[in-house]
This record gives structure tokens, sequence and C-alpha cells, in this order.
């Protein structure tokens, strides 16, 4: 072996290590970072879901209830299905990972 | 004043009585001598929050049930406190003349000049190896008055509109260290919990993030009550600061309670691209008042007699089935704020007066706004100012109504089935626009409260992105550009949020609206019809 030869084996294995520090370090920041995001996923899918149960209940049994009494016939029938026709909302949190 | 009717809830307990003139009191001058005795000797004051809280006989506040400790507490001597004399002048701008002080209070927990008032609250006597749980409480403002300007001047100010690392917090930060110190010393069972209200959650949750991050383990619970959100502070403070506030978040330590009518808790609130500290709660308050409304039997929606309890003495918060109407407040209130601060920035003179001085001033003197347009230097109008107050006075009005409209939607359906004829059809008109009204709300509140999760949660997500980019090309020296881009790609924001359903979901709460829109206008359509049609039927027999 050339003594120029032991330098950059030398220089490749204090880089080869150097990298492997770097990317260990990277690692560890990136698996930090999962349980925030799932986290961030779990609450906005629970707040969604809270808000499309409570929308929904407000057109299904809410403002149909309320309604009682305040028209008669077919103006109350009318009435309660136009409520009743408004579909769920289906809100899925836009968090992809998690 | 308005004080808590029971003292169910150990945080909301030890928070007011940090204050003065309360049921329960920590302050040293407003204990009785043998109390400050004991106090003086290095001993312990109990206080025992299961009891009831007489005056003359009546029971002014319900003893609290379900407590740690079964509500007993001890607040700890701090002796280190000393008399110092001080002969400097306190100057304020606002003042045409300076305040002085002869002597003042200073020592690990108190600081009078500074306006520094915490108190170390423990279940046992002394700390000691039965010592379970230890509370550190801070006292906010008592008021924007005279006695408490430099709260005002220096540590609400500054905040409010800089952002900035208040004062009060270096001292805290110490007392905070040195009580863990010695919990750590003479009590390693114990856990620390740390609650205040107002400016005492701004000192507090700074404070925290100043502790070594060795000390953080030692934090049970956060509880802060009516204060601002402080996340853009944090980020101006180390790396190490932000990292004690994430770690606290991450565990779910930390709590904050705020009142949608109060101009302090919606304070740096729902701001988009800010991701605010800890779980929010909305407080179900007991009625509808401003921040400095003092005519109200429960007091200012800043005040401690707001609060509802649950039996299991956990407080009673808005949800989103039940209360829209108090979440689309707290969003059209902290929208106000940010807006008007903006404002008042503009057209005032920088140092003379602050906007949030002005803002201050305005709520407390609404009804005579013509001082704060000379204290503006003529650069707000009167007009303006009062548009400031009543925009204010709107949004809680609206959030009243809408609370109010179920009562007297219940009251209608009752008169109609008691009365007949005429009388009957103007209760059934009157019942049909109430409707209208409550679906036109519901779309508004409900798409105003979805966007804001979405917001809420972009923002998060973007600050996550954001500090894996930073931190990636900050580590970067050796790994090649390359291998670096592929190790982050999963944690691009295009790889965390699907902005197609982000907007997906905006198109369908703006649909919903419409929709209940529509139902609202027939609706005011229909009930207009229903009263015609009775008058003209009638007409028929008077010809």
């Amino acid at each position: 072996m050339y003594p120029d030869d032991a330098v950059s084996i030398f220089d490749l294995r204090v880089q080869e290590a150097q990298q492997k520090r770097e990317r260990i370090a990277l690692q560890t920041i990136l698996t930090a970072k999962i349980p925030k995001i799932t986290a961030i996923k779990s609450t906005s899918t629970q707040q969604l879901k809270d808000a499309e149960i409570a929308m929904y209940d407000k057109t299904q049994n809410i403002l149909p209830q309320n309604l009682q009494g305040g028209l008669q016939g077919a103006a109350a029938t009318s009435a309660q299905t136009f409520f009743k026709k408004i579909a769920r909302l289906h809100l899925s949190s836009p968090v992809k990972r998690g | 004043m308005s004080n808590l009717d029971n003292f169910n809830n150990i945080y909301a307990n030890l928070t007011e009585s940090a204050y003065n003139n309360r049921p329960a009191n920590f302050p040293f001058k407003e204990l009785t001598l043998d109390k400050r005795e004991k106090l003086r000797s290095g001993n312990s004051v109990e206080y025992d929050f299961s009891k009831d809280m007489k005056v003359k006989g009546k029971v002014t506040v319900h003893g609290g049930k379900n407590l740690p400790n079964n509500g007993k507490v001890f607040l700890q001597p701090d002796p280190t406190v000393k008399v110092v004399k001080d002969e400097t002048a306190l100057s304020f701008p606002i003042l045409a003349s300076p305040i002085t002080s002869s002597t003042y209070h200073k020592g690990l927990l108190t600081d009078e000049k500074a306006g520094f008032n915490a108190y170390f609250v423990t279940d046992t006597p002394k700390l000691n190896e039965k010592t379970k749980n230890a509370y550190f409480v801070t006292r906010g403002s008592d008021a924007a008055g005279v006695n408490t300007l430099n709260d005002w001047w220096s540590n609400n100010a500054s905040f409010t509109l800089k952002d900035a690392y208040i004062p009060q917090t270096q001292l805290a930060t110490k007392a905070l260290q040195t009580k863990i110190k010695e919990m750590k010393q003479q009590a390693p069972q114990a856990k620390i919990s740390i609650t205040g209200h107002s400016l005492g959650t701004m000192v507090s949750i700074q404070a925290i993030a100043n502790l070594p991050a060795s000390d953080i383990e030692a934090i049970e619970r956060v509880v802060l009550f009516q204060g601002p959100d402080a996340r853009a502070s944090i980020q101006k403070m180390s790396k190490e600061a932000q990292m004690n506030i994430k770690h606290l978040e991450a565990a779910g330590k930390i709590d904050y309670y705020v009142n949608p009518f109060d101009l302090v808790s919606m304070l740096n609130r729902n701001q988009k691209g800010v991701d605010e500290i800890g779980n929010i709660h909305y407080l179900l308050p007991k009625s509808y008042t401003t921040t400095f409304d003092r005519k109200d039997k429960n007091g200012s929606s800043h005040d401690f007699g707001q609060y509802q309890m649950n039996a299991d003495g956990t407080l009673k918060v808005a949800t989103l089935k039940d209360h829209p109407e108090i979440f689309a407040a707290g969003q059209k209130l902290s929208a106000f704020i940010d807006q008007t601060l903006t404002e008042l920035e503009r057209v005032l003179i920088p140092g003379v007066l602050t906007a949030f001085g002005v803002l201050s001033y305005l709520m407390t003197q609404g009804s005579s706004a013509a001082g704060l347009v000379i204290k503006a230097n003529g650069k707000l109008t009167y007009a303006q100012a009062k548009a400031i107050y009543n925009e204010y006075v709107t949004i809680i009005e609206t959030a009243k109504i809408e609370s109010q409209r179920k009562q007297t939607i219940n009251y209608l359906q009752t008169q109609i089935q008691a009365t007949s004829g005429s009388q009957k059809i103007q209760y059934q008109e009157a019942l049909v626009r109430e409707v209208a009204a409550q679906a036109a709300a519901f779309g508004e509140e409900y798409q105003a409260i979805v966007a804001n999760i979405i917001d809420e949660a972009e923002a998060e997500i973007d600050q996550v992105a954001q500090e894996v980019e930073t931190a990636a090309w900050t580590l970067q020296h050796y790994l090649p550009v390359s291998e670096v881009e592929a190790m982050i790609a999963d944690f691009r924001k295009e790889a965390l949020w699907d902005a197609v359903e982000a907007a997906s979901i905006k198109v369908q709460t703006r649909a919903y609206r419409q929709q209940l829109n529509e139902a609202s206008d027939k609706l005011n359509e229909a009930a207009t019809k229903i009263k015609d049609a009775d008058q003209q039927a009638a007409k028929l027999f008077q010809k």
C-alpha cells in the first residue's frame, strides 16, 4: 500500500463515519416528528368528526324539531324534507400520515 | 369582582386565591395576623378547599368535592422576602404625575416593584418524602388601575404588541427553578403543577420554557386560565425553550381555558399559520359580558365568577355540537383584536400610547370615547373609537342571541299549543322566523369553525415541515444532498398535507351554509305567507 492510498482510505473512513453519524441524527429527528404528526392527525380527525356529526344533527333533528308547530300540513312536510335532504358531509383530516 | 361559586377545581381555586380580596387569599397582606406570624416563622398556612366559605353565616362559596388530598393545601413561606427601600419615582407616560414609593417587598416569589407575585403550595405542611403534589401559582394583573400600572405597562403591553420576553418571566424562572430543586431534594416523589390567570399565564409559560430541560420531567400539569397564546413569544426564545414547551405539549400536559368573550383570552388566537400552545378549551360562561363589565352579577368575562363546574370538578366547556355560537364568537373576537391592534398601531405615535393601552381604555370608557380621541392625538375620531367598542359588544350580543334562541323557540312552541286564532298565527310566524335565523346562523358558525380546524391543522403541519427542513440542512455536512432530500421527502408539506382534501372540506361547508341560507330564505317567505293568508282569508268575510 502506498502512503497516499492510506491517507485517502483514512479520509474515506472518516467521511463514512461522519455520514453515518449525520444519517442517525437526521433519522432521530424524523422519528421524533412522527408522534407530533400522529397527534395533529388524531386531533383534526376528531374535531372534524365532531363538526360533521353536529352539522348533520342540526339538519336532521334540531331544525326540523324546532320548526314543529310553526308550519302545518304540506308546508310543514315540505320544510322538514328540505332540511333532511341536506346530505351528510364527509370531513376527513387532510393530514396524510400518522 | 366576581368569584368562583364552588371550590371543585383545584387549579381554579389556587389561581383565584393568588389575587387580593378573594374568598381564600394567599397574598401576605390579606392574611390574619396569626397566619402572617406562621409564615414569618417559617411555617406553612393550611387552606381547606373542601369547606364551605361563609360570610356573615351565609355560604358564599361551596366547598369542593373530589379534590386531590381532600382539598387540603399548604401555602409555603418565602423566607427570602425582605423590605427593600426604593427612592426611585416610578414614572408612566399615561400619568400626569409620577407615583413614588419608599419601600416594597422583594424575595424569591415576590417583587412588588416588578409586579411579580407567585406562591408555592404543597399537599403536606412541609416539603418531604410524603409530598405528592406541589403547585406554583402566579398572580395576574389585579386590574388596569394605577396601583398595577407596572403589570400592564411593562408586561401586558410589551407581550401584546411585540411578543416580548416579559420582565416578570426572569423572576418566575428563577423562582420555579429553585422550587423544583428543593422539591427534588426534599420531596423526591412529588410532581409540580403550574397554574396562573391572565398575565400569570404569560409569565408561567415563558418561565417554563426557560427552565433547564432536566426540570421539565418534574412538571405534572400546566393549567392556565384566560391568557393569550404565547407561541410567537416562545418562538423568539432559544431552541431549548421551544423544546421544553413541545415536550410538555406532546405529553398533553398543557391546558388553556379561555373565555370567548374576553379580550385577554382571545389575544393571539385563531391566527392563520400559528399553532397555539397546548389544548385549548372554550369555557362556557354563565353570562355574556365584556372583559371590563363589572355590573353583571357573574362579573367580567375575565373573572372567575363566570366559570361553571361539572360535578366531577372539571370546568364546563363549549362543545361543537351544543355551542357553535361560543366557538364562532371566540374566532370573531380574535380577528377583531388583531384587526383593531393593527389599525391602532398604524394611526398612533409609537411610544406615546400603545395600541393595547388604547384598546383597554376603549373598553373601559367605551361610552365616553371622547377622552380617548384626545389621548390618541386626534388620530382616532370619536366615531372610530365608538365603532371599535360597538363591534366588540356586537360579537358578544350575537352569541347571546344564538344561545338564547333555544329558549325562545321552546317558549313559542308552548304558546302555539296554548293559544288559538290570530294569536296562534302570530306565534307561528315568529317561530318560523326564529328557525330561519337559527338555520342561517348554524351555516355561518359551522363554516367558520371547520375553516378554523383546517387552518390550525395546516399551521401545525407547516411548522413540522419547516422544522424538519431547517434541522436537516443545519445538520448536513457530509451526507450527499440527494440522500438528505430522499430522507426528508416524506416530511415535506406535500407529503403530509392533502391540499385537495382540505379544499374539498371548505367546498362542502360552503355548500352546507348555502343550503341553510336557502332554507332560511324560504322559511322567512313562508312566515310572511302564514300571516298574509290569514289576513286575506279574513278579508273575504269583511266584504
